[in-house]
């Protein structure tokens, strides 16, 4: 699971404005989705899910009722429902004000299963190598820029003008020689428009 | 007094390819969707220093010929009339308002709601940090207006922006300068185009596409820019643009990036792609849902024809050209048909050179006709933000192709999308 | 009560962030809707070359209200200068404006 496997699966929900997916246990955030308008702590949000979707399971357990499965909150501007996935993991949807219950419950429903799914994976195995040097690598670069660029679908494409290196080269990143990955490095860091990355941290 | 009625007495039409003519010179709509993403891809293309002076560039050319042709009647004598009207001008064409200090040697100007800094700030400004200014076109128009309001010669000023809204400024502000720029203008005019383009024709739908096209016209016929220079028409922020301010940019660009940059080709004529996308999406998206439309056509009931239909008519509207449905097989194909658009019109008049620029609105916006026709729940009102067309542009099925075009001698422009 | 005169309050289709709302002045009230609105103070702004759409403007704020006699339908046009943090604000006060304007005089 992450953020890329995450937007794949919600996105598309109508009048959808944010999803997190978070340990039940201490809060922790494993993936998270947020549409542009959506300018608040991801992180934040996950602890104060798994707080509040701890203290309904428990009520709920007093109540003799077992755990808590679905969780439906309304607020003034939004709707949040709250869906249980495995043993360890709770999804927060974020919904307009004016989304119809029926359609977030049938929503929320209809991808619990693509992402019980996806936390099942196998996490990707992490090279213990050394790398060649500090940079980052083409792929990690080139992957971070579409989990983060406004026009995603694009992103490639304005790498590809802004360094003038062809798109072909662009979609094999292995290929690419130090002075091209840093060439490519300030193109990310110019479309995002910030100073630094943090990928090596 | 100048008044916009006096002002827009200079438009024309060329009612057989749809084309129009404020001064004698090709105007389109477009809104700021499809001007920020397309200022951007110039941008990329060549540095924001320097992408910045191409697009005054192009902005102080373009209006440079709107502006000659608009003082020829010798209405506007004195440099304070010409400006007067210069200004008001920009503010009707929803482009936002100037104020200028100047005199023929130059001098200050400030500027407010200047369509793309005001633009960047609505689209991006909650979300992203911007650090060069964004309103090439008002400087280029700034330089335009005074060398003709003290009947200097073209390039006799430059103009440069030093603060902008879009970088975090309270308002803009500009430098002009007197200057020797060679500028080379090279701009469509109604009696070439008349004699340039193929025969006009028809294909499916042409009565219902000719009756909704009337409709918008005489609609958009009273729409003009208020105090502000802000557009309220169809709840988009649209502006009444300069054809060449593009067509201009996309050539001096495509040039410099073949010679400077020859494999990131692609990626060029691709994003001018891509912003025609953009524009279809967001502005003829934007219009079909309006209310406007509701009441002159009736809300979109889901019936992808409907869509079809509609979009052609307002690229017709807007000044695209004559756009016909050549053949359409639900989901699976659209053929558009034009006896030249305001892009191929340029390029076709345009010096013979092996970097003629690509045409961007063209397939872009068929291939955003398709996703419209196919791909947004109309009759639910799906919102159609940024994230559902990130969606559908990531995930299309459609691929496009220009398979005919007047600037290579074919009697038509004509664009296929079809499955990939 | 609100919901005598209008629907709730919706976002509206439309490509800039939350700028454009939606309600549909209900059956009974929408005969007298032009009426009321320019009572409370609202002007008339047009469109031309729509008839069957009429256009107003808040008196103090510059929103617009963008009425389909036709269909009833209603879109709430905030200025083009309103900031994004204040439109849902401004958006629902503008609704509630338009509510009290429709339901004035019909006790």
């Amino acid at each position: 699971m992450n953020d890329e496997r995450l937007r794949a699966a919600v996105a598309t929900i109508p009048r959808l404005r944010a999803c997190a997916v978070v340990r039940t246990a201490g809060g922790g955030l494993r993936a998270a989705y947020q549409s542009p308008t959506e300018q608040w702590s991801a992180g934040d949000f996950a602890q104060l899910v798994g707080r509040m979707f701890g203290d309904a399971s428990g009520a709920l357990g007093l109540l003799g009722g077992g755990s808590a499965d679905q969780l439906l909150v309304e607020a003034r501007g939004r709707r949040v429902a709250l869906q249980a996935l495995d043993t360890e993991h709770v999804a927060a949807f974020v919904f307009d004000r004016d989304a119809k219950l029926g359609m977030i419950r049938h929503r929320v429903s209809g991808v619990r299963s693509a992402l019980e799914a996806s936390l099942a994976e196998p996490a990707p195995r992490v090279s213990n190598a050394p790398r060649a040097s500090n940079a980052p690598r083409g792929a990690d670069l080139l992957e971070y820029l579409e989990r983060n660029a406004a026009d995603t679908h694009a992103a490639l494409l304005r790498v590809s003008l802004q360094t003038g290196l062809p798109m072909t080269l662009l979609r094999t990143p292995e290929r690419l020689s130090a002075p091209e990955l840093e060439s490519v490095s300030a193109s990310v860091r110019q479309i995002l428009g910030v100073q630094t990355l943090g990928l090596d941290s | 007094m100048t008044t916009v009625a006096n002002l827009f007495e200079s438009r024309s039409m060329m009612e057989s390819h749809q084309m129009d003519f404020l001064a004698e010179t090709q105007v389109v709509y477009h809104c700021h969707h499809f001007n920020l993403f397309f200022d951007q891809t110039i941008d990329d293309a060549l540095g924001p220093e320097r992408g910045t002076q191409l697009r005054t560039e192009a902005g102080h050319k373009s209006a440079f010929h709107l502006l000659r042709g608009l003082f020829r009647d010798g209405r506007y004598r004195t440099p304070s009339e010409r400006l007067d009207a210069a200004q008001t001008l920009l503010r009707a064409m929803g482009h936002g308002r100037i104020d200028s200090m100047t005199n023929r040697s130059g001098g200050n100007a400030t500027g407010d709601y200047l369509h793309y800094g005001f633009g960047w700030q609505e689209k991006y400004g909650s979300v992203a940090n911007r650090s060069h200014c964004a309103d090439g076109f008002a400087a280029g128009f700034l330089s335009a207006a005074n060398e003709l309001a003290y009947d200097l010669d073209i390039g006799s000023l430059a103009t440069s922006e030093s603060k902008c809204i879009a970088t975090g400024a309270p308002q803009c502000a500009f430098d002009v300068v007197p200057s020797r720029q060679r500028l080379q203008t090279s701009n469509v005019h109604p009696s070439t185009a008349e004699a340039t383009l193929p025969p006009s024709f028809d294909g499916e739908f042409a009565d219902r596409i000719g009756a909704i096209t009337n409709g918008l016209r005489g609609f958009l016929s009273g729409v003009q820019g208020d105090e502000r220079g802000v557009i309220d028409a169809f709840g988009v922020l649209v502006t009444l643009h300069l054809a060449d301010y593009y067509n201009h940019l996309a050539n001096d660009t495509l040039r410099i990036v073949a010679t400077e940059k020859p494999h990131a080709q692609e990626a060029f004529r691709a994003l001018l792609t891509e912003a025609g996308q953009v524009c279809s999406f967001h502005t003829f998206g934007g219009v079909l849902a309006s209310p406007e439309w509701d009441a002159m056509v009736g809300a979109p009931s889901g019936e992808a024809s409907e869509i079809l239909v509609g979009s052609l008519a307002l690229a017709r509207a807007f000044g695209f050209g004559r756009w016909s449905l050549e053949d359409w097989i639900p989901e699976k194909r659209l053929v558009i048909t034009s006896p030249g658009t305001y892009e191929s019109l340029f390029s076709r008049l345009a010096p013979m050179s092996p970097h003629r620029a690509p045409a961007g609105i063209f397939p872009g916006a068929a291939l955003g006709i398709m996703a419209l026709a196919h791909r947004v729940d109309w009759a639910n009102k799906q919102p159609l933000d940024q994230e559902l067309y990130r969606n559908l542009a990531m995930n299309s099925p459609w691929t496009v192709e220009e398979t005919h075009s007047i600037v290579a001698g074919d009697d038509r422009d004509r664009v296929v999308v079809s499955l990939r | 009560m609100n919901e005598a005169a209008a629907t709730p309050l919706a976002i509206d289709v439309g490509c800039r962030n939350h700028m454009l709302w939606r309600c549909d002045v209900t059956p009974s009230f929408s005969a007298c809707a032009v009426e009321r609105i320019l009572e409370a103070g609202a002007k008339d702004v047009g469109p031309p070359g729509i008839p069957a759409l009429r256009m107003f403007e808040h008196p103090d704020a510059g929103h617009r209200i963008v009425f389909v006699e036709r269909t009833a339908r209603v879109q709430l046009r905030l200025d083009a200068l309103t900031p994004h943090a204040k439109r849902e604000a401004a958006a629902r006060a503008l609704y509630d404006w338009l509510v009290d304007a429709l339901m004035r005089g019909a006790s």
